[in-house]
């Protein structure tokens, strides 16, 4: 095996990768990226054995074969390299050499055959939709997503796709986002299917947010596939059942205030400076046409800030965590937001006060008082 | 105020509270007591449990603000709330204190479970304990003294399904030294292979690792009782554990200058030792069983072990001066065991 490529070429294929490697793996060789390479080009392989990612990139004077290699000490290597640099990598005596002017390292290898591979998806659904108006579908949900949950299910994106829609829905417990887009799609039957966080933010960084060309995801009762151009990501999905969100979205909440997006934020990010912890909360005091938001550290110290809102109707004491409000506040687009209440116990809705193409839905549960 | 386990149960029967106050030395127990909570609690729907453990890192405003951040799903939840070392300092006794108020004043929608190690005194007397035995329900796990471990072995083992005769009890119970994890596991074992017929020490012995833990203050107990063969014994077992020599030491002195004050009529001398008053009866007993003179010659012995543990002395110096301290420490356990007159 031998091959010379660009710097730039390697290490962006490199980077669509990397992320399928973990960094603590049972098996020596899963910490290996695999290296194959053909008549034109080279093609890398990271996995997890939960996620696959694959990468191609140009290459010149290629001569076939295939190998693994450390990935991290490779992914190391061509980042430290300068940047304009050709590098040559070679098979000789067991060992993997990279070289780039007059830097030559000697790297360890695992034989390729050896790499353990996930299957092939079988082809069950395939679902079409713009690479941008996916990426932004993730984009609005994905922040609400728990993290090493024990409730595994809710570490994991909901796709929900009937045969007019697609829905995307997350939750941690506490609070929940949906997004909803119409888009005609070839299946009978509503499809449910939850997809780990990690491939998640894998999408995230894979698709483009400018692009609005179709892209297909195949869909089996165990798998996930995307395919882009030189580029293939494959996810097992979360075998388990999503809570039933409708029930948590509240329909009937009364006290419905409109505020300036931009305004609301910028005094919870004021009030998070006595209050960094990522659990703390705020007091929403809501009057008509106005709103106090207080917040106190366990210092006893404290922040309050009043601000004009469209409200009429009864007082209302809430509160609610100031990084979950954060979160929802930085992924709606609109200028204005809508947030409708109802008891100091019971969950609000939050959600832009003009539809776009793409529909959402934010719930918070308040803080105890 | 703390409740007894026969009443805790019952308790758990009638209905779930919103907070459990459970600690004793046996973590079998508490945890038990714990799973059984958890169990009820399922059952009664309250699907969603927090846990925490309580270290001297323990961020107890995220512990606030977590119990305050209601679950979409879930209108009731159990918060398992772990504190192996029993002292949650000066915030966190604060916080436990308005746990308390809330719970009192019905303001409380989830099931708190606090797991505490020992109740000893100290614990007791804490405001923040207080409160907490006030508003809820506090139950003390005791430990089952040794002579009552074989019929409770004999009774656990019942409700495995496994009839065990007396000296198999009783040989499970000299070997797991009071460490009753290790008695229900020996008993699941047992359990698990599922033998016919009662089970004898014979069949015990075989599949029995010496699995006890033993407490360096147990040989102030052996030396008490005059108990020879327990003295030795327990030294054998601290040594096999890999106990520091000089902790040992450290205990044997403090007994023995206990009786020297006490031999002596010198009650200020044994309050030095800082040995709990309650057992002023028992040295006093042991003090006089002896000639005066005794204990004092046995001190003497003790400055030797620590001259031989420091590397001086005859024999101490070598590599293997390791093994003459444990001969030393043997001979002083024999002659602090020896019977009384």
């Amino acid at each position: 095996m031998q091959l010379t490529v660009s710097r730039p070429d390697l290490l962006d294929a490199i980077n669509r990768v990397i992320g399928g490697v973990e960094k603590r793996q049972t098996m020596p060789i899963l910490g290996n990226l695999l290296l194959e390479v053909d008549a034109d080009q080279l093609k890398l392989t990271g996995t997890d054995l939960e996620i696959q990612l694959e990468s191609e990139c140009p290459v010149d004077a290629p001569q076939p074969g295939r190998t693994t290699v450390n990935a991290r000490k490779l992914h190391d290597i061509i980042r430290a390299i300068p940047a304009e640099s050709q590098i040559v990598i070679r098979q000789e005596e067991g060992f993997v050499i990279v070289q780039a002017g007059h830097s030559v390292f000697r790297l360890a290898c695992l034989p390729a055959d050896e790499y353990p591979r996930m299957e092939a998806t079988t082809e069950e659904h395939r679902l079409v939709l713009g690479q941008d108006r996916l990426r932004a579908m993730l984009d609005k949900t994905q922040f609400s997503m728990a993290q090493q949950d024990v409730r595994y299910f809710l570490n994991g994106l909901l796709f929900e796709v009937s045969p007019e829609r697609i829905r995307c829905v997350a939750t941690d417990g506490h609070r929940l986002a949906l997004a909803e887009t119409d888009s005609q799609q070839s299946i009978e039957e509503t499809l449910r299917i939850i997809v780990p966080r990690k491939m998640v933010m894998e999408l995230m960084r894979a698709l483009d947010r400018d692009d609005n060309s179709p892209v297909e995801l195949l869909v089996s009762t165990q798998q996930i596939e995307l395919k882009l151009a030189h580029q293939r990501m494959v996810s097992k999905l979360i075998d388990g059942r999503f809570p039933d969100y409708e029930r948590v979205i509240p329909k009937n909440n009364s006290k419905q205030v409109h505020v300036d997006r931009e305004t609301l934020k910028q005094v919870l990010q004021r009030a998070s400076v006595l209050n960094t912890d990522r659990f703390a909360g705020a007091h929403y005091h809501l009057q008509s046409d106005r709103l106090a938001i207080e917040a106190i550290n366990s210092d006893q110290e404290s922040s309050r800030e009043e601000i004009p809102v469209h409200y009429q109707g009864d007082d209302l004491k809430i509160a609610f965590n100031i990084s979950y409000m954060l979160a929802i506040l930085s992924h709606v687009d609109d200028m204005q937001v809508r947030m409708d209440f109802e008891t100091p116990e019971s969950s609000a809705l939050i959600l832009p006060t003009d539809e776009d193409a793409i529909r959402t839905r934010y719930v918070l549960m308040p803080m105890k008082i | 105020m703390l409740a007894k386990p026969q009443e805790f149960e019952q308790r758990l029967a009638r209905g779930l509270e919103s907070l459990y106050v459970i600690g004793g030395d046996q973590p079998l127990l508490v945890q038990e007591a714990r799973d059984g909570i958890v169990a009820n609690a399922r059952e009664a729907g309250c699907e969603e449990r927090l846990r925490f453990e309580v270290d001297g890192k323990f961020d107890w405003g995220a512990l606030e603000s977590q119990g305050a951040s209601l679950s979409l799903f879930a209108s009731q939840r159990i918060i398992d709330l772990r504190m192996p070392g029993g002292k949650p300092g000066r915030v966190g006794s604060k916080a436990l204190s308005t746990l308390a108020e809330r719970v009192k004043g019905g303001g409380e929608s989830d099931i708190w479970i606090v797991s505490l190690p020992r109740l000893d005194n100290q614990l007791q007397k804490s405001a923040w304990f207080k409160a907490l035995a006030g508003a809820g329900l506090a139950v003390r796990f005791n430990d089952v003294p040794l002579a009552q471990l074989p019929a409770w072995i004999t009774r656990r083992a019942a409700t495995h399904g496994v009839r065990l005769e007396r000296d198999a009890a009783e040989l499970i119970a000299g070997r797991v030294e009071g460490n009753l994890l290790a008695a229900a596991q020996e008993i699941e074992k047992l359990a698990l292979m599922d033998l016919e017929g009662p089970v004898d020490a014979a069949r015990v012995a075989q599949g029995l690792a010496n699995q006890s833990r033993v407490d360096t203050f147990a040989l102030s107990d052996a030396v008490l009782d005059a108990d020879r063969q327990r003295g030795l014994y327990l030294l054998s077992r601290l040594r096999a554990e890999g106990t520091e020599p000089l902790l040992i030491l450290w205990v044997i002195a403090r007994d023995l200058r206990a009786l020297v004050a006490l031999a002596g009529n010198d009650q200020a001398g044994f309050k030095k030792t800082r040995i709990p008053a309650f057992l002023a009866r028992r040295y006093q007993a042991r003090a006089r069983a002896m000639p005066p003179g005794n204990w004092q010659r046995l001190l003497a012995g003790c400055a030797e072990v620590d001259r031989c543990i420091k590397g001086l002395g005859e024999g101490c110096n070598t590599a293997d001066g390791g093994g003459r301290v444990w001969a030393l420490l043997d001979r002083v356990m024999l002659h602090a065991t020896r019977p009384g007159r």
